[in-house]
């Protein structure tokens, strides 16, 4: 029983005062943030991020995570108790969370939520931590060749599961590509599309572009519409649910969590797919499918332990093959390389605190949402009753200090100007940011296994084909990029994103 | 001109655009891979994809179909980025030459962006605005500068940091 030990080690990292403490207030203020109406997991962390800076890597990595936890928890809650999803895995909740805090249930709804996201977090905990020494091992290997594959994968699952047109997707995947290499290349020294600008002679710095994009652009696109906050009146109700609440939302609870748990680990954002999966299931497995959309409890239920599961699933990818499978992870990897830390499947050997520490949190910041959310609904409540008119203010300046924390440059809060604008363009033009950023997260490393294959075959695509890995990997990418395109596919795919 | 179409265009512009200035870097061969390649490869596919969505669009506006450009919201977008760039320019100044300006610091910088970026919203009130700014930013100078430790600058032209 390897992983008893690991697990071991990982707790007596975890379950000292400071890791606990950090792994605490990293779920409280993400949560508090995350709560606010438009702002996702995404820009949450990229504000969030310079509070991690004069920790040591464990207790950093230990506080990120626990605001990325806390920041999925509160886009629930805002969807629950406002109608208003923090982000895209939040949007089915919205459908029978809302509807049952407008029946008066929104404590069940949230108590629900909140035991649903604890269990999937228990399980997928224990799943990472059985999975990630073998797949350590397989990521040791793996050379350039069959990373390049694996991500080009990675990046076709990303557009296959993005919302709206795969063609508008694939152009924002390459969109993120190019951008990925504006600044100095790295083999020869030469300045890539920098205009001739300092602050471009860096790479762009990856918070700065997901606070654009992310953060402003979504701030523009919120004030554009009038206010259109539905906050619950009702009653929020008791927040324990019933033991006959509890036995009807735990099979869906489990159900979630599978579901969760396996599409959030694939490379290329498969956790956005697990809720959507959940509430499709369990419409279809009830014995009265009328009632969702009118509040059913396992429309919350599932979907919420899916969104848990996945969030947490998406870890494995990253810390075992070093590849960010989504925006969250990129911005970890951010997190670890201001630490020196380069994600791949050395964490482990080299940092086991670190690594078995991070997986031990993981569970402590699920258990510490459930204790510290519970008791603090009434709260949140009082919060979204802010206007908005004085919330985007204060949202607005939180991300200025996060943004010119990131390097101490006046620059980078330019830059993120430059990116909230650019971004309100793509959106005005129909398309959906996700996959940009996303491309612009692979595209350094896509283009170093890239050019490494190359060295190593001279210059011969056939590597690609002669290495079964990668070329079993490249197979399937094709496969899914086909199916995505076909008509009849694409339709029944409307149709899963339209529920 | 509808959405498809100006998308297109949009994509078309931004892979010219990127193809241009990485003319005089080498593109090099796929056995020795030069600092265009890649760049260059984004941005023909994008510029490709731009030309498939134009004759889309022209498509869809022959058969009266496809979403319409919609309108922009000028105000909020004027504000808030304004707001950014102030931000930017204050907090520690600038200096293009012959336009500098001095660090002003967090003291400056927040009230400012605050205030400029509540312009965004039509329902804002100066009376209610001014002090919920200057709450703000005491709250932030608190907490990132004296509980947290981050070297921002508060007001060098009046306390030296």
């Amino acid at each position: 029983m390897d992983f008893l030990d690991n697990l071991a080690l990982g707790f007596s990292v975890a379950l000292s005062f400071q890791n606990l403490a950090l792994c605490f207030m990293g779920c409280l203020v993400g949560t508090l943030i995350g709560v606010l109406p438009g702002v996702g997991p995404i820009a949450t962390i990229a504000m969030l991020l310079p509070l991690t800076f004069g920790l040591d890597p464990t207790g950093a990595l230990i506080m990120l995570a626990g605001i990325y936890y806390g920041a999925q928890y509160g886009g629930s809650t805002s969807a629950i108790l406002v109608n208003i999803p923090g982000e895209a895995t939040a949007i089915v909740t919205t459908l029978d969370g809302h509807q049952m805090a407008r029946n008066g249930r929104a404590g069940t709804a949230l108590g629900i939520a909140a035991i649903g996201s604890f269990i999937a977090g228990t399980f997928t905990t224990l799943l990472i931590s059985i999975v990630g020494a073998p797949l350590t091992k397989l990521g040791q290997l793996f050379g350039a060749a069959e990373y390049f594959a694996l991500m080009t994968l990675g990046l076709v699952l990303a557009v296959a599961l993005a919302r709206g047109s795969v063609f508008k997707a694939i152009a924002m995947l390459f969109l993120g590509l190019l951008l990925s290499s504006v600044g100095t290349d790295g083999n020869t020294g030469q300045e890539r599309l920098t205009l001739g600008l300092d602050v471009l002679a860096d790479k762009l710095d990856f918070a700065v572009l997901a606070m654009g994009i992310f953060g402003i652009a979504e701030m523009l696109r919120t004030l554009e519409a009038p206010e259109a906050r539905d906050v619950v009146r009702a009653a929020i109700g008791r927040v324990l649910p019933s033991w006959a609440d509890i036995r009807t939302g735990m099979k869906p609870i489990l159900r979630g969590t599978g579901l969760g748990a396996v599409l959030g680990a694939l490379p290329g954002n498969g956790a956005v797919l697990g809720p959507f999966a959940s509430y499709a299931l369990e419409k279809k497995l009830a014995d009265d499918p009328t009632r969702f959309g009118k509040g059913a409890i396992e429309g919350v239920a599932g979907p919420e332990a899916a969104n848990n599961a996945g969030a947490q699933a998406a870890f494995i990818p990253l810390l075992t093959l070093g590849i960010p499978p989504n925006a969250v992870m990129a911005l970890m990897v951010g997190a670890m390389t201001i630490h020196g830390i380069v994600p791949g499947p050395q964490v482990m050997t080299r940092n086991p605190d670190l690594f078995w520490g991070m997986i031990a949190s993981m569970w402590l910041g699920n258990l510490m949402l459930l204790i510290i959310n519970l008791p603090l609904v009434g709260l949140w409540v009082r919060l979204l009753k802010v206007p908005y008119r004085l919330m985007f203010p204060a949202i607005l300046i939180f991300c200025c200090i996060g943004v010119y924390s990131i390097n101490n440059q006046g620059s980078d809060v330019l830059l993120t100007a430059f990116f909230g604008f650019a971004g309100y363009v793509l959106i005005k033009l129909g398309f959906e940011l996700a996959p940009l950023l996303l491309g612009f997260v692979l595209g350094g490393l896509i283009e170093e296994t890239f050019r490494r294959a190359m060295d190593l075959s001279r210059g011969s695509l056939l590597t690609f084909v002669e290495r079964p890995i990668a070329a079993g990997l490249l197979i399937v990418a094709l496969i899914v990029l086909v199916m995505a395109l076909l008509p009849t596919v694409a339709s029944k795919r409307e149709k899963v994103f339209a529920e | 001109m509808n959405q498809t179409m100006a998308g297109g265009l949009f994509l078309i512009g931004l892979g010219g655009l990127a193809l241009l200035l990485l003319g005089n870097l080498s593109f090099g061969s796929l056995a020795e891979i030069g600092p265009a390649f890649f760049p260059s490869v984004a941005a023909t596919v994008l510029a490709g994809q731009g030309v498939v969505m134009v004759i889309l669009g022209a498509r869809e506006a022959a058969v009266q179909r496809g979403e319409a450009l919609t309108a922009w919201a000028l105000r909020p977008m004027i504000a808030i980025l304004g707001a950014i760039i102030a931000f930017g320019i204050t907090i520690r100044g600038i200096d293009l030459g012959g336009l500098s300006l001095p660090p002003l610091g967090l003291a400056v910088a927040g009230p400012l962006a605050i205030m400029i970026g509540g312009f965004a919203d039509t329902g804002t009130r100066w009376r209610e605005l001014v002090p919920f700014a200057l709450g703000i930013s005491a709250f932030c100078i608190l907490l990132f500068r004296f509980a947290l430790g981050l070297p921002i600058p508060l007001a060098p032209w009046l306390i030296g940091y």
